[in-house]
């Protein structure tokens, strides 16, 4: 039956296209990633740490100001305190600048886990450099403990006009299974 | 294009004077108390009116059809079953009235996006099943919940006007300034909603979104949840208060002094 | 439905339940299909008339709220997954062999398979009604990290839908090795009926999303049980990430329900307009550029997220180009009656409803794609309305319209004409009555998938589930007209209809189990 051949074979094929696609939504992923990074679709600032050989050039100086706010979440208030040190800094594009968070462990036990960050609005978030900070570095806080939480960040100065304010969130999540033994 | 547009505005402002009185505006989308909830309202009739059109040159043609072609009054039938221009003309003219519908929305949507200038920051954050109100840079901060009574809502006890739109705390707000909402979720996705200021966005957890309004008139305004968050969420409503720039002033410094009091007191 | 059966070969098949267990012949697992679609109608509208008693009056009468929950999630994926597309599978079954000229499906064994997975699939799925946490209640579209609270209901949803997205695979599959392959000599592409056209596409569009999304519900799975965090933003993730996921299956997925019945709908408009299609080939290129489009505009249905203004502005413009193709497509079917010899007897009833109540959805979807606007309409009744209206007299429709203007042929007897023209204009009636005040509730503010309501929405939603109740039972009479054609009749003639032209009606009336053993000519 040659027929029954061409059948098998085109079954073939869209049995390809079916594992491509499921691939392809796997692939999705790391692609958004790419996205997101390229555009701040998200507003996630997540890996921007590996740019922060990012040309400032001071001289270029952009004088017209901005206002960059900070402010926080904590997905737990009872157990951890984490909260900016100052609510909004005026700053110049090219300019390194540095703030605190400040984390308080109110419980009687270790509270391991990670500030996630988002910047809104979502576009700005490409031209928010980050120098160093801490964001998705677990950290751990003793009870009672009280910890400065330093950032270092600068504004690309190709930060289109229109945006004028900035914020730069953290949530704080703690790890699972930590929160669990407790 | 303009023609067009300008004939639907027509015919929509003398619909709505006519049937002003008659409800028409419970069975439509609330103008709002904003100069983009105007706007938006202004579109969402224009596109309408555009549809109705269509709609009535199209179904037209139909019922036309129905009741003169038909083989009960004896026609023989035609049998053409192509026509280039005709086909191109049906496909280039939706086409110049999309565009024409683009470009009013893209405008507004640009005037939606602009947050400059903003006087006032809150942060909003949604917990399942209530928000919480943070006035940035204050140290004002607290939930608002819904305070409709159990018996209403099983029907043990007659239903108040503002059934499910209630709450504990109102969200309290000056006019005429540019307020900026941010936007965050403590557990799964909510939408923040309030049809007469136009704004809805959703609250997603380790992320933040924003949005920002001018509100005209002082009132109260009220909203609701928008995304599905589990089992009480149809009961988690959002109420905001407009008030005057004074007494929002007044409000704020109170409210202030009354927190740092009761922390000063824990102390 | 083919329980009589004409068999000039003398096959050997096994009768009574290891016939239907057994069976690889395309109309016996059409018939299949198409009851299994049935059924599940009567299982997804129980659950659409829970939802609506309890929306019937402002308060808490019948139900709490996280079952009423469940019971709009089960609705939506009972209808989209057990009735929708089995029914147009079924369609397919039957009728696309019988429309090219060909013996029978490319893969017999296959298309058995792809059926039966589907009792085990749903069994699953409605199952979790009776398990601890309840059945899911996250919502069809399964937004963590909500859908991640469901209970013990979790991996049963998941596996159910990986079933669900096997068996439209492999059905796909199999339409398209069929089209491809099983045409008679001289049926060229460009000489196929619609129908078979939009199946075509139809079928690509399902192999190229359905693994989508079941790599999408696959890392739900590994979020809640194994620690990923694809959508968990305390582990780097985004929730956002899934909705991206979902929609770009869900939009083409809006599209596998309604294409097949833009075939029906052109199929059965010619016939009783006794008139040729207008523009034949602009119709099979609007469906291919529906098809295309609906590739690139799935974040529509997010439009609340928080995109960047560039994303919202192109995702609005690509939605507003969809109405273009689909305007083609109405424009086509309406000049195809203008100047026709038109009679109405059900199925043309049918198609005519469809025409004009899927173009309202149309509209209320054009308003949709307006962005700012939509910041209004988003998540609210209005959009339920608009949903309901594509797809209740679009797509169930479009398959009713189906199964009468086909059922003389399958069965070999008319259907009761007057009792046909009952169900109609009831079906017609009510549906109306349920969905067309769901516009303006959702308007005036009415967020969908709540139990309870503000008194201002009172009013409408009495009249919707007045509505919702009526259309339950007009259903009835559909399923009785069914039953009663199956068993009896006037006796059909192979062309059946006056203006019918098409390979299915020349044979005969039911036709033989197997339809062309020797391939017909074609002119």
């Amino acid at each position: 039956m040659i027929e029954k051949k061409v059948n098998i074979k085109t079954a073939k094929k869209l049995i390809f296209i079916c594992f491509s696609m499921f691939l392809f939504s796997f692939a999705l992923i790391p692609l958004y990633n790419v996205i997101c990074d390229v555009t701040g679709l998200n507003g996630n600032t997540s890996n921007l740490k590996e740019k922060s050989d990012i040309n400032l050039n001071v001289s270029n100086i952009n004088f017209e100001k901005l206002n960059v706010q900070f402010i926080s979440h904590e997905v737990n208030k009872q157990n951890l305190e984490f909260k900016p040190s100052e609510f909004q800094i005026e700053v110049v594009p090219g300019k390194i600048y540095s703030t605190y968070y400040v984390a308080t462990n109110k419980s009687k036990s270790i509270i391991t886990g990670q500030a996630v960050p988002s910047v809104s609005p979502n576009e700005a978030s490409k031209y928010l450099k980050k120098i160093e900070c801490f964001c998705f570095e677990e950290q751990q806080f003793k009870p009672g403990e009280v910890v400065k939480l330093p950032i270092y960040f600068a504004v690309d100065e190709k930060l289109p006009n229109r945006i004028k304010t900035l914020t730069l969130s953290y949530s704080f999540f703690e790890s699972a299974k930590v929160s669990k033994k407790d | 294009m303009f023609l067009i547009k300008n004939l639907m505005f027509f015919i929509t402002s003398a619909l709505l004077i006519n049937t002003a009185n008659a409800g028409w505006l419970d069975l439509n989308m609330p103008e709002g108390v904003t100069d983009i909830s105007q706007e938006v309202f202004d579109l969402h009739m224009l596109i309408l009116w555009i549809c109705v059109v269509i709609g009535v040159i199209v179904f037209g043609a139909m019922f036309w059809s129905i009741f003169m072609h038909r083989k009960s009054r004896g026609v023989t039938p035609a049998q053409f079953h192509e026509s280039t221009s005709l086909e191109f003309l049906w496909t280039v003219v939706p086409f110049v009235i999309l565009i024409g519908m683009a470009i009013p929305a893209t405008k507004t949507l640009i005037k939606m996006y602009d947050h400059s200038d903003s006087e006032i920051h809150i942060k909003i954050t949604g917990y399942q099943w209530l928000w919480q109100y943070e006035y940035l840079n204050t140290n004002v901060s607290f939930y608002s919940k819904l305070s409709t009574p159990y018996n209403e809502i099983y029907n043990k006890q007659e239903k108040n006007i503002n059934y499910l739109q209630e709450v504990d705390n109102q969200l309290i707000v000056p006019v005429n300034k540019k307020i900026r909402f941010l936007l965050t979720s403590n557990d799964v996705l909510h939408a923040w909603w309030v049809p007469d200021l136009a704004l809805k966005k959703d609250a997603i957890p380790g992320y933040i979104n924003e949005m920002s309004v001018v509100i005209n008139e002082p009132g109260i305004y009220r909203g609701r949840c928008a995304e599905l968050c589990g089992r009480h969420h149809g009961f988690m409503p959002i109420v905001i208060k407009a008030v005057d720039e004074d007494e929002y002033e007044e409000w704020i410094t109170a409210s202030e002094a009354k927190i740092s009091g009761v922390a000063k007191v824990n102390k | 439905m083919s329980s009589v059966v004409n068999d000039t070969h003398h096959e050997e098949h096994p009768s009574g339940i290891m016939r239907w267990i057994t069976t690889t012949n395309h109309k016996d697992i059409g018939t299949l299909y198409l009851w299994f679609a049935m059924i599940m109608f009567f299982i997804g509208g129980l659950m659409a008339l829970v939802i609506r008693s309890e929306l019937f009056q402002p308060g808490l009468q019948f139900v709490d709220p996280q079952f009423f929950n469940s019971m709009t999630t089960m609705h939506a994926l009972v209808m989209i997954f057990g009735v929708v597309m089995p029914a147009f599978t079924g369609l397919a079954n039957w009728m696309i062999p019988i429309m090219i000229g060909g013996p029978d499906m490319a893969l017999p064994r296959m298309n058995n398979w792809s059926f039966w997975i589907l009792p085990f699939a749903f069994s699953m799925l409605l199952s979790t009604l009776w398990m601890d946490g309840g059945a899911p209640a996250g919502g069809w579209t399964l937004y963590p990290p909500l859908s991640l609270q469901t209970g013990d209901a979790f991996p049963f949803l998941i596996f159910a839908i990986h079933f669900m997205g096997l068996s439209s695979i492999m059905g796909a599959i199999n339409v398209v090795a069929t089209i491809l392959n099983m045409r008679a000599p001289g049926m060229t592409l460009m000489k196929m009926p619609l129908f078979v056209w939009t199946w075509l596409i139809t079928a690509f569009l399902l192999i190229a999303v359905m693994p989508v999304l079941a790599g999408g519900v696959t890392m739900l799975l590994t979020d809640k049980f194994f620690g990923t965090s694809f959508f968990n933003a305390a582990g780097g993730g985004d929730p956002v990430m899934f909705q991206h996921i979902f929609w770009f299956f869900g939009h083409p997925e809006v599209y596998i329900l309604i294409l097949p019945s833009f075939g029906v709908v052109s199929a059965i408009i010619p016939t009783f307009a006794r008139k040729p299609l207008f523009g034949y080939s602009s119709m099979v290129y609007a469906t291919a550029s529906i098809a295309f489009l609906s590739f690139i505009v799935w974040a529509h249905h997010m439009f609340t997220v928080g995109m960047p203004l560039a994303g919202e502005v192109f995702f609005m413009f690509a939605t507003m180009l969809i109405a273009v193709p689909t305007g083609v497509k109405v424009f086509n079917w309406v000049t195809t009656m203008w100047k026709g010899a038109m009679t109405f007897e059900t199925p043309m009833l049918f198609a005519i409803g469809f025409i004009i109540m899927f173009t309202i959805g149309g509209f209320s979807g054009l308003m949709l794609a307006i962005t700012p606007a939509d910041f209004q309409y988003h998540d609210t009744y209005f959009v339920v309305a608009h949903f309901h209206y594509v797809l209740v007299p679009g797509s169930i429709f479009a398959i009713m319209a189906a199964c009468y203007f086909w059922l003389p042929k399958w069965t070999g007897n008319m259907y009761p004409e007057t009792l046909g023209k009952i169900h109609f204009w009831l079906s017609t009636f009510f549906v109306n009555l349920t969905f067309f005040p769901m516009h303006f509730v959702g308007l005036a503010g009415m967020p969908r998938r709540i139990p309870d309501y503000s008194l201002q929405f009172a009013d409408y939603n009495m009249i919707a589930s007045i509505g919702a109740f009526g259309f339950g039972f007009a259903q009835l009479i559909f399923l009785y007209l069914i039953i009663k054609t199956i068993k009896g009749g006037k006796k059909a003639t192979d062309q059946v209809w006056e203006g019918a032209e098409g390979l299915e009606w020349t044979l005969s009336s039911p036709p033989p189990y197997h339809s062309f053993n020797t391939p017909p000519a074609i002119k």
